[in-house]
């Protein structure tokens, strides 16, 4: 036993394949350390200190989370564990006939990878560790990346540790498929492609297209068959995807061969046909993180539009605001104390009446707030808002009361939220209306609710002046701390807007393009790591076709070719599944459409990063003749 | 085990040499051989040292002489023919009891005439081998070239085997089956051939002359 | 024809070539022998300018290749030569007719004629039924049958060869070296075979020796 774990690490570093190899391991396993340590660590202090879903959905969403990434990293190590596979299985094959029992030799491949793999982690452990107060320092507006935050969780440490070497030593110590005796390992046959694949994918499509059924009531939830079903169609969508690979890569192959004239249509095609499966291993990760980006970016969506969200965004990215009521006397006073905070650019201050629809014929309490302003109160940027009239009526927004929208109004004056009794009649022909979004950014607050807006001269207005409250509004730039300093002074804030959201929404867009990073990264590595070494596994018939005279030129347009197909292919697949999938789901919530601009972005990026990466992997294979290769026969 | 006469090629330097009854092995390697003629093998036994008639008989008995014994009267026959080809000559006379004991030494002729019967390549047909062998052999030991040998050899093996292809590829049947088979045997001498070239070298390496046993 | 000027060449510190000089004439055929290590490969790399000679020249029907780039002699190699290699290293997803049509192809040939000359020359070899096959469904013999045909598809002016049939049982050695020369000798083709076997070297009409990186015998391509 303890001869067998010598002779694996003997292997590892034998021949100068075989550390190469080794260095892959050790490369790709410390990678994966890193970021499964990094995702886990940001995961749970993002996700886990929330308060918008209780701790059980909280679990599900952190491990959702891990999962993730812990797949496409692991795909990756297995992926160049099992690098060179045919190599070893004959040196293994050998061991046997020396003597060696089968499980020796699996012991021996175990050994030769796991020894690499362990290396690879703990070199990953030390990188973590070194790289998380060099993260600490970045500073993002937004999710706190404090080391403390950054740091993962014990169990973390336990599983990476653990997990990655036993992925690595899993996949080589599986028998594999007995390799072809022949020298020519691969076999010409076309690879067999059942129709099968398909289902998947047609059955995850249908499901998402039966749950799309238009809601008539919006405020009801979803029964929960349908939400099931919604998630099983997103789960086949995602597998579907990756299973389908083979069956479009035979497609564009027969595309290929059939429209392609001369040797560089006949070799990428016969090369697609022959093995279509291998095309799967390649751009499995990638199209994988192409879905769950998009269809997390589609998801977000809902998020990101909800009006919380947007209030908040606007208060924490742009300028805070905050509404304080003043009673007549104190409205001066208020105002200045507020204009000496500091970070405070300028206070506004508005008298507010009381305002009722005449025609209260709903159970609805028609009412409104009525502001006093003329149109020099009013502007935006030095210019008066449009809408505003300095001698009538204006409503803001359309509709702007409940529906109907009343003919005549009463007013009256409020102190601490109590209409007094004298109420003023008012007509509302001929009110002009004022756009929304430019009232609340000329004013700052009243957001949410029915607004009448009154000139200062308009007939009866001037006596209910002195006895109704002042509304002030603060008005500072971008940041969080105007809440506490007008609390601080005394004062008692109107409303505030949900900056807890703010931040979970923050938080998962942070690691949804963490994620996204990540898995894209890793996909475009596993597929340049693949690509070389299926151009190296070539060498020798790569060398016969030179010494033919074949122009190196198009041997690397044909490997490059046979990469890029179906990566292109499969990245579109994904990002539109991943759409479908996103725009599904929201289409439950409301009616929202996938944000296109990120999904094609995505799509241009995507495609040409595949295409670099397909040019790479063909630089260093189709050199120059070395009559080393030759000899070797 | 260093043998007599290792290095007699030219007879004067072989008189005082050891005695006959180690007489040189290479040889009895010829008894081997069964169709080397006794004219040569009576010539190549006197090379190494001169020698009585009776002594040849011996001689050629004990190393060739196995199956076929040489009978008195054909020693001497052959060595009238031998003499008469000015190939050896008498060099003394001992009168004494009996058949004339004639001490009889090999001149510059034999010499020649042997150089010539090892150096001259046979005709390539399946009996040549054992004199190919031979020949290779005796040049070995003796001192002579044996690479000029397995050369020569080796060229008139290849022009056969060129002939041979050429008709293979018109033949049939069991004309086909006659000359693959030559074809094969001729391979196999000339693979021979090559091995020994290389083995040739190892074994004169030290010396760069004749060749240990 | 072919010919070496005075050609050295060295792997490191291993001197592969001294001084070799060999000239082979138009139609001529030629075994180049030697035992292993006796620098005949890499003669033939030189010649087929794969490998640029360390000293010397080579010259090919007039043209200088050590003054030419990689992928001049590339190109140079496509047009006027065809090569056998021991094990054929033919493109195993490609069907026999597709591997032995690629010469014509890369030349710019359409694949109608490409292929039709292609299975002429399978036929020629007795393999024409296997056009279709693909690489790994054949044995080894049927395999350098379809490497010969692709060596001989562009009508080259050389055929130069290195132990084509090393790994090949005597029978099946014995039809290709004969399709070989056949069809070489039809078309005045030049033909260079590497080899350690006599036999082989039997069906070749004049032979080279080498032995530690020069030339034994004869210097210029004389008959042996």
């Amino acid at each position: 036993m303890r001869g067998a774990v010598v002779l694996g690490c003997r292997l590892a570093i034998g021949t100068r394949g075989q550390r190469a190899r080794s260095a892959m391991t050790v490369a790709t396993s410390s990678v994966g350390a890193v970021v499964l340590l990094l995702v886990w660590g940001v995961a749970d202090s993002q996700v886990g200190t929330t308060t918008a879903f209780n701790s059980t959905e909280v679990s599900i969403l952190t491990a959702g989370t891990i999962g993730m990434v812990a797949l496409p990293v692991l795909v990756l190590v297995a992926t160049i564990a099992r690098l060179s596979a045919a190599v070893r299985e004959r040196r293994l094959s050998n061991l046997r006939l020396l003597g060696l029992s089968a499980t020796q030799t699996r012991m021996v491949a175990a050994t030769e990878v796991g020894a690499a793999s362990a290396v690879g982690t703990t070199i990953g452990v030390v990188a973590t560790l070194a790289l998380i107060p060099l993260l600490a320092r970045i500073d993002v507006a937004g999710p706190d990346l404090s080391t403390r935050s950054l740091l993962p969780p014990t169990l973390a440490w336990v599983c990476v540790v653990v997990g990655v070497p036993i992925v690595s030593m899993a996949t080589t110590a599986t028998p594999q498929r007995p390799s072809s005796p022949r020298l020519k390992g691969r076999r010409g046959d076309t690879g067999s492609v059942h129709p099968w694949r398909v289902v998947p994918l047609v059955v995850g499509f249908a499901l998402c297209w039966s749950t799309r059924s238009p809601l008539i009531d919006k405020s009801a939830t979803l029964p929960p068959l349908e939400v099931a079903a919604l998630l099983v169609g997103i789960a086949l969508l995602a597998i579907g995807i990756i299973l389908v690979v083979p069956v479009f890569v035979t497609l564009v192959a027969a595309l290929v061969l059939g429209l392609g004239r001369g040797p560089l249509a006949t070799l990428t095609g016969r090369r697609l046909q022959t093995q279509p499966a291998a095309a799967t291993r390649v751009i499995a990760v990638l199209m994988m993180g192409l879905f769950i980006v998009v269809g997390a970016r589609g998801v977000m969506t809902a998020f990101l539009s909800s009006p919380q969200y947007t209030a908040a965004a606007d208060f924490v990215e742009r300028s805070q605001t905050v509404e304080v009521t003043a009673s007549p006397d104190k409205t001066t006073s208020t105002a200045d104390t507020l204009r000496s905070l500091a970070g405070v650019e300028r206070v506004t201050t508005y008298p507010v009446l009381y305002a009722e629809s005449v025609e209260s014929t709903s159970e609805l309490e028609d009412t409104a707030t009525v502001l006093v302003a003329s149109c020099a109160d009013l502007t935006s940027e030095g210019t008066p808002i449009e809408g505003c009239s300095d001698s009538s009526v204006s409503m803001v927004g359309q509709p702007g009361f409940y529906h109907p929208d009343p003919e005549a109004i009463t007013i009256s004056a409020i102190h601490r939220n109590m209409p007094l009794r004298e109420a003023m009649p008012v007509s509302m022909a001929g009110a002009t209306t004022i756009n929304t979004a430019e009232f609340e950014d000329a004013v700052g607050a009243l957001s949410g609710t029915p607004v009448v807006v009154i000139p200062p001269d308009f007939p009866g207005v001037a006596e209910l002046l002195p006895r109704t409250d002042g509304m002030v509004v603060a008005h500072a730039g971008p940041g969080r701390f105007l809440y506490d300093r007008v609390e601080d002074a005394g004062f008692r804030i109107n409303s505030y807007v949900d900056l807890e959201n703010y931040d979970f929404v923050q938080g998962m867009l942070t690691l949804v393009w963490t994620l996204a990073a990540v898995i894209i990264s890793l996909g475009l590595l596993s597929f340049t790591v693949v690509g070389i070494d299926r151009a190296l596994s070539r060498r020798r018939e790569l060398t016969s076709l030179r010494l033919i005279g074949t122009p190196g030129r198009l041997l690397r347009q044909a490997q490059w070719l046979e990469a890029a197909l179906p990566t292109v292919f499969g990245s579109l697949l994904a990002i539109a599944a991943g759409g479908y999938a996103g725009a599904t789901y929201l289409q439950l919530d409301g009616d929202r459409t996938v944000p296109l601009t990120t999904a094609l972005a995505l799509a241009f990026i995507a495609t040409v990063t595949s295409i670099l990466l397909a040019w790479i992997t063909t630089i260093g294979t189709t050199a120059r003749l070395d009559p080393e290769h030759i000899r070797t026969q | 085990m260093r043998l007599a006469g290792l290095r007699c090629r030219v007879p004067e330097s072989c008189i005082h040499r050891s005695s006959p009854a180690r007489v040189a092995p290479w040889v009895y390697l010829w008894s081997i051989v069964l169709k080397v003629s006794s004219t040569e093998a009576v010539l190549a036994l006197l090379e190494p040292e001169p020698a009585y008639g009776y002594t040849l008989k011996h001689q050629y008995d004990r190393w060739f002489g196995r199956k076929r014994p040489l009978g008195f009267g054909q020693v001497y026959s052959t060595l009238s023919r031998l003499e008469r080809k000015g190939w050896i000559a008498q060099s003394q006379v001992q009168a004494g009891h009996g058949p004339e004991r004639r001490l009889y030494e090999i001149t510059a002729d034999g010499v020649t005439a042997i150089d010539g019967w090892v150096g001259t390549p046979q005709a390539p047909d399946l009996f040549a081998t054992s004199s190919l062998y031979a020949r290779v052999t005796v040049a070995l030991l003796s001192g002579r070239d044996a690479g000029q040998v397995l050369a020569g050899q080796r060229k008139v093996h290849l022009e056969r085997m060129r002939e041979l292809q050429a008709s293979r590829r018109q033949a049939q049947g069991p004309d086909l089956l006659a000359i693959t088979y030559e074809l094969t045997h001729l391979d196999a001498d000339l693979r021979w051939i090559e091995e020994s070239g290389t083995r040739l070298t190892s074994m004169t390496g030290e010396d760069g002359g004749a060749i240990d046993a | 024809m072919l010919e070496a000027r005075h050609v050295g060449l060295s792997y490191g510190a291993t001197r592969a070539l001294s001084d070799v000089s060999l000239r082979i004439d138009r139609g001529g055929s030629v075994a180049l022998m030697g035992a292993s290590g006796s620098g005949k490969s890499s003669l033939l790399h030189c010649l087929a300018g794969v490998v640029v000679p360390d000293e010397g020249e080579v010259v090919v029907g007039g043209i200088e290749l050590t003054g030419l780039s990689d992928r001049d002699r590339s190109r140079l190699r496509l047009e006027r030569m065809g090569v056998v290699f021991q094990f054929g290293d033919l493109v195993p997803e490609l069907t026999l007719l597709e591997n032995v049509m690629l010469p014509l192809q890369l030349l710019g040939h359409r694949s109608g004629p490409a292929r039709a000359r292609g299975l002429d020359l399978l036929g020629v070899l007795g393999i024409a039924e296997l056009a279709n096959s693909s690489t790994g469904a054949v044995s080894g013999g049927q395999a350098q049958r379809a490497a010969v045909a692709r060596a001989m598809i562009h009508e080259p002016a050389m055929v130069l060869a290195d132990e084509p049939t090393g790994a090949l049982d005597s029978i099946n050695a014995e039809a290709i070296l004969d399709a070989l020369v056949a069809m070489t000798t039809s078309t005045g083709t030049t033909l260079l075979v590497v080899t350690h076997d006599n036999l082989v070297a039997s069906h070749l009409q004049t032979m080279v020796t080498m032995h530690d990186g020069s030339i034994l015998s004869p210097a210029a391509g004389a008959p042996a």
